[in-house]
């Protein structure tokens, strides 16, 4: 059966359900993206621009930069690896190993930091060793990578899977009986069919890898210059009751928040297009 | 292979199983004391009770959403459809200070409620609110494929029979998205157990009033207290893993005719 | 009741899929709509059923314009080519849909809409299976459950679209049977669009022929094979080769070697010639007299099939009985015979 057309709403009940849908959608979760970009004007262009090249503010774009340039590359790999892994080969224990990738969005952020803290930190189990040895990854920056290492995991391997199983293996089983070695099969045969799909996942990782709030909060210690982060930076200067500040960084992550957003609409709207236009010849 | 098995070690097992060994080599004494603190308790019951009312408005909004979204053309229907995903795209600390800001009685929300005498930031009203939030998008991204797809031809069946548009919808309609909508609504309701960063800001974090339960974890490990930190998290886990068993059953009984598409 | 027609047009943006289209079905008869795909077929029932509105023309039944009522106030059993059963209700809630959405004053009580849903089952000879769910039935089955649940509410007429089109050929033998038993049995006006010239020849009393939006043809299954109205109905009823070309002085058309005797067709005008593969025949020849080749035996079970190629021509098919196997080989040459030929202006 062809896929249904929508329709203009016709009848009183059906302008009151759209009715309550849009209300519901402007009052919800418009608004609140609406007033950052109000609040952060407030006092002007200038007093934005002041808040978002301060010194604080810089440091925390700096060290979210360096937390992205370090989380999303190490993402893209083992993302590819683990969904190559979970579609190509049947092992014992797989149920376990697709657990283990879907967790960390079962797991609520501020848990997801305590991991750490009961690894790393002072009173935790490896603590007192990283002490003797001057190491420190909790409240410092090594554990806002691995917290949020850890909350980002099933990004890219959630979007790869559901393409790889779909794609079959056809094409590959082709490329080896013509002779070509793993490697050779997965660079010149899978990746570039999922690229689109690779690109959406770092997306949606990188995304959340900038924005993480609740885990990072935890990790950091929240060393003003050297630990916070850009989403920490929104909560330091909002309980210093300096709102226009907060304000004005939460329209650095409302920007790419939106970037990302349009990002998925047109990666939607291509492959709309794509299955169009494969409709249309078959 | 040794990659992935290594990274899921590293980065999940082992720090799942620190969690995990810190509660077991803990004294049963501190254990209990952890688990059964006034404030601690207050906190998950409100967690949890925010949590179930939040889940429960989302269902029928988040149905209403999804069905426009899913049934009808109109104009502004994709920015629409765009707008839903606004809670994923926004970091948590961004729209927690949003929410806030809103509701606030000087907020552009908040002044409407105060002639009639009611405060939303700072009370658990808020908290629903913000739990709202974060919880809407999960409701209207599960259903509405499962709208998508409802055949035409078994509306088209059901009104040649004699069913008025409403019994249509009762009767045919709503059985096959029910699955859709309890899962939907599962997922908003586990996600706001733990939810923190939308949630602080406007909660007010009052002890015994307003303090939702990923505060507490916070609470104890600025007092180096991991044990009491690690049971209040265990806690957590373990009410947002019973829910969604508990909801994977129920479905799996209500589904278990529907396999094919008939 | 009857089923009517009147000058009813329908077009989906600029497409227009139905032309002005009348047509009546007499109380208590089984017509069909045949038509290739896209002849617009499916677009009719659905406008009779009020399950789409057209553009223009009126809708009738039984004397009474129902042109403005919706499908669940016109009284039809509609039946649909995927079922469209209720998946999360067992077969005995299927049928008993129509029953339990009456308005409360003429709703059947429980005891009787038991006893009304059990008849039909056992009409449709599905009794044992009436806590199934669909997904539990085979194609088959679910299209009866389907016939059964539109049957239940009594419909003044019963409209089937492609009821058979996903059922393998020999279920749809099997239904197709059934389905005029049943026919016979309780006289609803009955409609049934299909794609299938066999089932909408073996099937109804009178075919409605439709191409492009329009009816070609309607008649007694008879009427339609023996006297097609134009090309398009020559062509589309049984295996037909078309040949065309200028008539020549003597009345015949000449296609390479092959001369095919006109009977009435003026000289010099251009004429199309639908010739059904079973009416030609084939006989031996000497090289002078022969005019084709046979390039290709085919043996199709209960009869066989010739390829034989004209000599300067096309090649034209021809079905003849199975004992014709034994004198005609590959290579030998023919002459070929039309018993009938339709002509029709190119």
């Amino acid at each position: 059966m062809a896929h249904r057309t929508r329709e203009r709403p016709r009848g009183p009940v059906a302008w009151a359900v759209l009715g309550v849908s849009v209300v519901t959608v402007a009052a919800l979760l418009l608004l609140p993206l609406v007033v950052v970009f109000v609040e952060a004007f407030r006092e002007g262009p200038a007093r934005w621009v002041s808040a978002v090249s301060s010194p604080d503010t810089v440091s925390a774009l700096k060290l979210t930069g360096l937390v992205l340039a370090l989380v999303v590359p190490f993402h893209l790999v083992f993302g590819v690896a683990a969904a190559w892994l979970l579609t190509r080969y049947d092992f014992p224990g797989k149920g376990i190993v697709l657990t283990l990738v879907d967790l960390p969005f079962a797991v609520s952020p501020v848990v997801s930091g305590l991991l750490f803290v009961l690894l790393f930190g002072a009173r935790g189990f490896f603590g007192p060793w990283l002490i003797d040895h001057g190491i420190r990854i909790v409240y410092a920056v090594p554990g806002i990578v691995l917290a949020t290492l850890f909350v980002t995991l099933p990004f890219v391997t959630r979007e790869l899977v559901p393409l790889l199983d779909a794609q079959g293996r056809e094409e590959e089983e082709a490329a080896a009986s013509l002779g070509a070695g793993a490697m050779h099969i997965l660079f010149r045969v899978t990746l570039p069919r999922i690229k689109w799909g690779v690109l959406y996942g770092g997306v949606l990782c990188a995304a959340r890898a900038a924005g993480e709030f609740g885990a990072v909060s935890v990790v950091s210690g929240q060393l003003r210059g050297e630990t916070v982060t850009l989403p920490l930076h929104v909560e330091v200067r909002y309980d210093e009751y300096a709102f226009v500040d907060a304000f004005a960084v939460a329209t650095l992550l409302a920007f790419s928040g939106l970037a990302t957003l349009g990002f998925k609409a047109w990666l939607e709207e291509r492959a709309r297009r794509a299955m169009r236009t494969t409709g249309e010849s078959g | 292979m040794a990659v992935t098995s290594v990274v899921l070690l590293t980065l999940v097992a082992v720090p799942l199983s620190a969690l995990v060994l810190t509660v077991l080599r803990a004294s049963s004494d501190a254990i209990v004391r952890a688990a059964t603190d006034p404030r601690t308790l207050a906190a998950c019951a409100l967690s949890f009770g925010a949590s179930a009312a939040a889940a429960f408005l989302c269902a029928p909004l988040g149905l209403a959403v999804a069905w426009s979204l899913a049934r009808w053309d109109f104009p502004g229907r994709r920015v629409l459809d765009a707008l839903i995903d606004i809670p994923f795209a926004l970091p948590t600390s961004v729209s927690g200070i949003a929410l806030t800001a809103l509701c606030a009685p000087t907020g552009w929300v908040g002044a409407c409620f105060v002639p009639l005498g009611i405060d939303l930031a700072f009370t658990r009203v808020g908290i629903v609110i913000a739990l709202l939030f974060t919880g809407l998008p999960f409701v209207v991204r599960t259903v509405q494929p499962v709208i998508e797809d409802l055949p035409r031809d078994v509306e088209e069946a059901a009104a040649s029979l004699g069913a008025s548009p409403a019994q249509a919808f009762r009767r045919v309609l709503l059985p096959s998205v029910l699955p859709a909508l309890m899962t939907g609504t599962t997922l908003a309701f586990a996600r706001s157990l733990g939810e923190y960063g939308s949630v602080v800001f406007i909660a007010g974090n009052m002890p015994m009033r307003t303090e939702v339960a990923p505060l507490r974890v916070l609470a104890h490990l600025e007092n180096y207290d991991y044990v009491s930190a690690a049971v209040v998290a265990v806690e957590m886990l373990v009410a947002s893993a019973g829910l969604l068993l508990a909801v994977n059953l129920v479905q799996r009984r209500l589904v278990h005719r529907g396999t094919s598409n008939a | 009741m009857s089923i009517e027609a009147v000058g009813v047009s329908k077009s989906y943006g600029a497409h227009p899929v139905l032309r002005d289209v009348s047509l009546k079905v007499d109380d208590g008869g089984l017509v069909a709509l045949l038509g290739p795909s896209g002849s617009g077929k499916t677009s009719l029932l659905r406008v009779l059923a009020g399950l789409e509105a057209p553009d223009a023309g009126r809708v009738v039944f039984g004397g009474r314009d129902v042109s403005r009522h919706g499908v669940a106030d016109r009284g039809v059993g509609f039946v649909f080519q995927h079922y469209a059963l209720f998946r999360e209700m067992t077969v005995f809630e299927n049928v008993a849909f129509g029953l339990r959405v009456k308005p409360r004053a003429v709703r059947p009580s429980e005891e009787r809409l038991r006893r009304k849903v059990h008849e039909l089952l056992g009409l449709v000879q599905l009794e044992s299976m009436a806590n199934r769910y669909p997904s539990q039935l085979s194609g088959g089955q679910r299209q009866r459950v389907a016939l059964a649940r539109a049957l239940a509410v009594e419909p003044a007429v019963l409209l089937l679209d492609e009821p058979f089109g996903a059922l393998d050929t020999k279920v749809r033998r099997q239904l197709r049977s059934w389905l005029r038993t049943l026919h016979d049995e309780l006289h609803v006006t009955t409609l049934i669009v299909t794609h299938d010239q066999e089932e909408a020849l073996e099937l109804a009393d009178r075919v409605i022929l439709m191409n492009d939006g329009r009816i070609e043809q309607q008649g007694s299954p008879t009427e339609l094979y023996e006297a097609p109205a134009t090309a398009f109905v020559a062509e589309f009823l049984g295996d037909v080769n078309v040949i065309e070309g200028t008539v020549e002085g003597d009345g015949a058309l000449a296609v390479g070697r092959w001369r095919v005797p006109l009977l009435d067709a003026a000289p010099g005008s251009r004429v199309r010639v639908a010739l059904r593969t079973a009416d030609l025949e084939l006989l031996v020849a000497e090289d002078d007299d022969a005019c084709a080749t046979i390039s290709r035996v085919a043996d199709l079970g209960e009869k066989i099939q010739f390829e034989a190629t004209v000599d300067g021509g096309p090649t034209v098919r021809v079905h003849l009985a199975r004992r014709a196997l034994l004198t005609l080989e590959r290579g030998a040459r023919v002459t070929i015979e039309a018993r009938v030929q339709r002509v029709y202006p190119a």
